[in-house]
């Protein structure tokens, strides 16, 4: 097996004795990838961050480096390179020097550094900006010129702590792509911490989920998306649909709105589980028949409608439990409509955990 | 033009009676101001300039000519730039701490650490004699401890003891301001340099230090400023060996009786401290529009490498050391008598005793102070509202138009007010001694002089502290408060007061604490047989003797007590939750 680019082992960190902001997290990075760290506030993400960047010091666990451990070793040697949230672009320095300061502590000569930020600026498309003052710019240039100070030592890491957390939403849209556009041009391996699922899904190669100091969940996008590992992944992600139940005698879920049987393996019979239901709604049926519902079906009333353009959000009611589903452009339902939503079996996912 | 007062203003009438009757109340300040302020200084100048009814400069230019006048110079300007660097030196470790850590006890540490900064100079002197002086805390005890005849310790009337007052008076001060400043600074800023390469060392040299130069210039411009007028500490604990430009002033004034000279010395101090207290405004703007202030929380760390530990309690030592020593050493000596603890210098302070070389009590001093205080109270406090309420009215008739009278109005009024900070205590003094001592103003027996001047050394304090409040008061809440029925008076009472009540409670404990620890001007002012606080201490240190020593400081305890409880009074109402006072 070969060394991973970046090791990080059984990393651990707590501020106070009892709660734990990182907790023994084990992540390994190949070069040239992107990874996002995802997760609520507090999850323990940028604390992992700043661990790997040496910015905060470990309780236990190491960190490797292109097979070199650099757990004790300080920032400023570890040859990384960090974007943060408010950008941190030094108020006393125009955008040149700020681009350049990094290349100025290696020792550059003045020439050189003068060549390699005005390539730098291109990159970032900000061409001859070298002599603006920082309080001059927009929040998007500021971002840039953020990133190409981060790039212009060549680190061969780059640590990014919620980069576009400081814009609007308008504006962080069009810059995530730019950035991973950016990043892969140049060939940077990046961790990449947000709490924006969106964002996540579109810079990332490979997103891990974070709760509580813990990676519950790492894959790509896709993979995530199509199977979150654990409820809380589900809630986090936008999944409402979560229903407790139990494995009946004859293998199937059993709910209070139904009986459900999902794919791939089912725990055994009388366990407690939590089940998934994606909010594709293929087909509606109105009115529905008299008979009870089959597995895989929800028999309900329509709450509220919304429509959203290219599809609607339909909240039904279903035995006191309100369940969100998304249709295709106006599926004509009103609020008191009798439904009955028939649900394919890769649909439903279980967990093998009650609700809390 | 003169603006209506609240009650057209809402209701759009006008009537010109009320309206000639509002502009003299508005002219109030202004009038007094003129008398009071412009007109003594007017004075200085004109005998500075004219002594003999022609224009002489012979007088003036003797600061620059004269060799003694020159050493003067030198030293005042000397001594306040050692004292500068060294306070800057000391307390910049100390602003780091505050800014950057969290450990239990800080907030009485800041408390301390700012306390300083409200002691009278008297008050800080008489500490350093306790604490340094031949008979103080330190010699006392190497004398007991070795066996010694004589102090092991002479830095009485040395500079050193003038610096070291001076470090302890101006700590705060820098703590103050660079750790308020610091505290906003990002520490990501910081980290983003070392990210990208950059050494702990070079971090500070190329990160930290560029970004909080304006505080440190704004701090030590300030620092700079008290010490280039420092009186109390010179006189006191320097002697007759050393004078600034300020005591100079004095000494040719009330020693040699040489007004003109005094007057032209004047001149010179009055030039100077407004060149640098126009820089310190200067810098103090740029303090203002620092990064966006940011939650305590983000930047506190809590104290975990051993490293830390000792760094942080090393100064925390320091801190405590610096400021508490001096202040312990006060009150431990007032207490000690020949034979161990007595509360005789306490005592004899209300006791009237023949021999005494006072010609009334010493109890009687503190009488006259608390007296001329609450009067200058009453009268900066007055003034202070006026003007307030006449500047606030003025900003608003102009807000968002382009400027007209009524603003130029507004901001000379505001300039006006401000300039007694830019004027040194002795030259206030100076400029009454010459002004009301002769017609058509010839006022100077007046017990009335005392309270007027310090009044006005208090309004500028006055009016940082009501100013906001009035700035608080939106003319929405009071067309609100109309709209539901209140009418003029009851607007003010529901509306006003209770957004200003607060700020005049602290410009007010401002105003009296000034009053109360006022030196410089009062030795100009005082009659002989009606000595304020400070005074009786500069005459008690002055007499040789145990028990004239240990009234001073007994006294100079009770005066630091209540400057202590006025300025805790000031952090609370300040800073503290909303609630009845």
């Amino acid at each position: 097996m070969p060394i991973a680019f970046l090791e990080v082992d059984r990393i651990g960190k707590s501020y106070d004795a009892t709660v734990y902001a990182v907790r023994d997290v084990d992540l390994s990075l190949e070069r040239g990838e992107i990874l996002c760290l995802l997760g609520p506030s507090g999850s323990g993400k940028t604390t992992l961050l700043r661990l790997i960047a040496g910015l905060e010091q470990p309780d236990r666990g190491t960190i490797t480096f292109e097979g070199r451990d650099v757990t004790a070793t300080p920032p400023h040697e570890r040859g990384f390179g960090m974007m943060f949230q408010d950008f941190a672009l030094f108020p006393h320095r125009n955008v040149g020097e700020n681009v350049g300061f990094g290349l100025r502590m290696q020792g550059l000569a003045a020439g050189d550094i003068a060549g390699r930020v005005a390539e730098m600026l291109a990159l970032v498309e900000l061409d001859g900006l070298e002599a603006r003052e920082i309080s001059q710019l927009s929040g998007g240039e500021q971002q840039r010129v953020a990133l190409a100070r981060a790039l212009a030592p060549g680190p061969r890491l780059l640590l990014l702590d919620e980069p576009l957390g400081a814009l609007d939403r308008a504006l962080r849209e069009r810059l995530m792509l730019d950035l991973r556009t950016i990043l892969k041009r140049v060939d940077m391996t990046a961790i990449y911490v947000t709490h924006d699922q969106t964002e996540a899904f579109a810079v990332g190669d490979r997103v891990a989920v974070m709760n509580a100091g813990e990676i519950v969940q790492i894959g790509t996008p896709q993979a995530i998306y199509e199977r979150p590992a654990t409820p809380f992944v589900a809630r986090f992600l936008g999944f409402r649909n979560l229903i407790s139940g139990m494995i009946s005698d004859d293998g199937t879920v059993k709910t209070l709105i139904g009986y459900f049987l999902p794919e791939g393996p089912i725990p055994p019979v009388g366990e407690e589980v939590t089940l998934l239901i994606k909010p594709v709604m293929a087909r509606v049926e109105v009115p529905p028949d008299l008979l009870p519902s089959d597995v895989n079906s929800i028999n309900g009333v329509v709450d509220t409608v919304t429509f959203r353009g290219r599809f609607s959000q339909i909240w039904v009611l279903s035995r006191g439990e309100r369940l969100l589903f998304d249709a295709p452009g106006d599926p004509r339902l009103h609020p008191g409509d009798e439904v009955r939503i028939p649900l394919l079996p890769d649909q439903l996912q279980i967990y093998e955990s009650s609700l809390q | 033009m003169v603006p209506p007062p609240v009650a057209e203003s809402l209701t759009g009438r006008r009537n010109p009676a009320r309206l000639i009757l509002a502009g003299i109340v508005f002219l109030l300040p202004i009038i007094f101001f003129a008398l009071f302020y412009i007109y003594p200084l007017g004075s200085i100048l004109r005998l500075g300039l004219i002594p003999e009814g022609v224009l002489d400069t012979a007088a003036l230019t003797q600061l620059f000519t004269d060799g003694y006048l020159l050493r003067v110079l030198w030293f005042t300007t000397w001594q306040a730039m050692v004292s500068t660097v060294l306070t800057l030196l000391l307390a910049f470790p100390g602003a780091y701490v505050l800014a950057r850590y969290r450990f239990r006890g800080k907030t009485a540490v800041r408390t301390l650490a700012t306390l300083p900064f409200v002691l009278p100079t008297v008050v800080v002197a008489a500490a350093f004699v306790a604490l340094i002086g031949p008979s103080g805390v330190i010699n006392t005890w190497l004398r007991d401890l070795f066996a010694l005849e004589a102090a092991p310790i002479r830095l009485n009337q040395t500079v050193w003891i003038i610096l070291a007052a001076h470090v302890f008076y101006n700590y705060s001060v820098v703590l103050r301001l660079l750790s308020a400043y610091w505290q906003n600074l990002p520490p990501s800023m910081t980290q983003a340099a070392q990210m990208l390469g950059a050494s702990p060392r070079r971090v500070f040299f190329e990160v930290t230090l560029p970004l909080l130069r304006p505080a440190i210039t704004s701090a030590a411009t300030l620092v700079f400023i008290f010490c280039f007028t420092s009186f109390g500490v010179i006189v006191i604990l320097g002697g007759p060996r050393f004078a600034t430009l300020e005591v100079e002033i004095y000494r040719q004034a009330l020693n040699l009786f040489s007004l003109p000279l005094a007057a032209a010395l004047s001149l010179w101090q009055i030039i100077f401290t407004f060149i640098l207290m126009w820089v310190y405004t200067r810098t103090q703007a740029r303090v203002g529009q620092t990064v966006k202030a940011i939650s305590r929380g983000a930047v506190e760390r809590a104290v975990k490498k051993p490293r830390e530990k000792i760094f942080v309690f090393g100064n925390v030592v320091l801190i405590v050391m610096l400021i508490g020593a001096p202040l312990y050493a006060l009150v431990v000596r007032s207490f000690r008598g020949r034979s161990g603890f007595t509360t005789a210098y306490y005592q004899a302070l209300f006791t009237n005793r023949d021999d005494s070389l006072f010609f009334i009590p010493p109890g009687e001093a503190i009488l006259n102070s608390v007296l001329i205080a609450l009067v200058a109270m009453a009268l900066s406090v007055s003034l202070g509202l006026l003007a307030a309420q006449a500047l606030t009215r003025w900003e608003r008739e102009t807000n968002g138009r382009k400027p007209i009278g009524t603003t130029l109005l507004a901001r000379g009024l505001d300039a006006l007010l401000m300039l007694p900070l830019a004027t040194s205590a002795v030259t206030i003094g100076l400029g009454y001694l010459i002004a009301f001592g002769q017609s058509p103003f010839n006022w100077r027996a007046s017990l009335l002089m005392l309270p007027i001047a310090h009044a006005v050394v208090a309004v500028p304090f006055v009016m940082r502290a009501v100013l906001p409040g009035f700035r608080g008061i939106q003319p929405a809440l009071r067309e609100a408060a109309a709209i539901l029925g209140a009418g003029g008076w009851r607007v003010w009472w529901e509306v006003d007061w209770p957004l200003i009540r607060r700020p005049i409670l602290v410009g007010a404990v401002y105003a009296f604490t000034i009053s109360l620890g006022e030196f410089g001007t009062s030795i100009f002012l005082a009659r002989p047989e009606r000595p304020t606080m400070p005074l009786a201490i500069y005459r008690f240190l002055g007499q040789p003797g145990a028990l004239n020593y240990g009234q001073a400081l007994a006294m100079s305890v009770l005066l630091m007590l209540v400057c202590a409880v006025a300025f805790l009074a000031i952090e609370h109402f300040r800073f503290g939750n909303e609630g009845e006072f």
